[in-house]
């Protein structure tokens, strides 16, 4: 775990859990490293591999919803704030899905508002979920696949996302498909307060109720064409 | 398990392990204690393992069971060769 998170992210992890347990979960500390991932040219699986596994586009009304293991109200959230999402089967079977956003993200588990840039050419993927039995399969892959394809079609060269530094494996996962750091923030929860240090614009950020979220505009304009 | 060694040298190769390399044997576990081995990792491998020894490997072969440990992804390898 120190190998994978390094000290400081371990500190934070394990202060984490001592002041959520004293607070009973009351103060939580969180800590995101914000990314880039081009849009690939060519597609990441070979054509021969994963063809068993269909991926669709769907709306908020579609059933398989109903086997998502994420909150009813979340996902209602990410469809009012007009977010894709692309679901996986296999042999008719929920496998897996991914969410896309083409424009700025309000996020579910902190006070924060995203906004990737420039907005012509840059979107926000979050929540890539794959079901415990299909992780050594082929499902991650074609839901990348398949949404650098929806992307690509609507002239996106870049996807932004954040991911937690206590999610080692997501971690690993994204710096495989080429992700650049453009920062990283820590949230500090203590009741209704919210502190945020981060290491861009704004930098610092204190709120004291919904309502009031620093944005992050990530800009991926400095990191070239793809 | 004749192909122990062939099979150890994709795996380090494809996954640049290093000097972990040398502590890979056939009763080690792979899934879980390699990091590096996720689902973008396990392509390379099974595309590596079909490139070198010569074999097709389809969607539905590719479990956690034969990706156990190395000495389970070389039978696997050994069976499909004599298969």
């Amino acid at each position: 775990m120190l190998q994978q998170w390094g000290w400081f992210n371990l500190g934070l992890f394990i202060l984490n859990k001592f002041i959520a347990t004293l607070s009973k979960g009351s103060w939580r500390i969180y800590r995101y490293h914000f990314v880039a991932q081009p849009v690939p040219a060519e597609a990441l699986l070979p054509p021969r591999r994963g063809r068993n596994i269909e991926i669709r586009l769907i709306d908020e009304q579609d059933e398989v919803i109903g086997q998502f293991p994420r909150p009813a109200e979340a996902i209602k959230e990410r469809f009012r704030q007009g977010a894709k999402c692309l679901v996986a089967f296999k042999e008719g079977q929920f496998v897996g899905f991914l969410w896309l956003l083409l424009g700025s993200y309000q996020e579910d588990e902190v006070r924060a508002l995203y906004t990737p840039l420039p907005k012509e050419r840059t979107a926000w993927d979050f929540d890539v979920y794959v079901e415990p039995g299909s992780r050594l399969g082929f499902t991650f892959l074609r839901l990348w696949d398949e949404a650098n394809h929806f992307l690509k079609h609507h002239d996106i060269a870049w996807s932004c996302s954040r991911i937690s530094a206590f999610n080692a494996g997501s971690l690993s996962a994204h710096a495989r498909l080429g992700t650049v750091r453009l920062g990283s923030a820590i949230f500090f929860y203590a009741g209704r307060w919210q502190v945020t240090l981060a290491s861009l614009s704004p930098y610092f950020h204190l709120s004291s109720y919904p309502g009031s979220f620093p944005e992050f505009r990530l800009d991926t304009r400095k990191l070239g064409k793809t | 398990m004749q192909h122990l060694e062939e099979v150890r040298n994709i795996l380090s190769d494809v996954l640049s392990l290093g000097e972990r390399k040398n502590q890979l044997k056939a009763d080690s576990i792979l899934l879980g204690n390699i990091p590096e081995l996720d689902s973008m990792a396990v392509v390379n491998v099974i595309t590596a393992l079909e490139d070198h020894f010569g074999i097709t490997v389809d969607d539905d072969e590719i479990s956690a069971e034969t990706f156990e440990t190395l000495g389970s992804l070389t039978r696997f390898v050994e069976q499909k060769l004599v298969g």
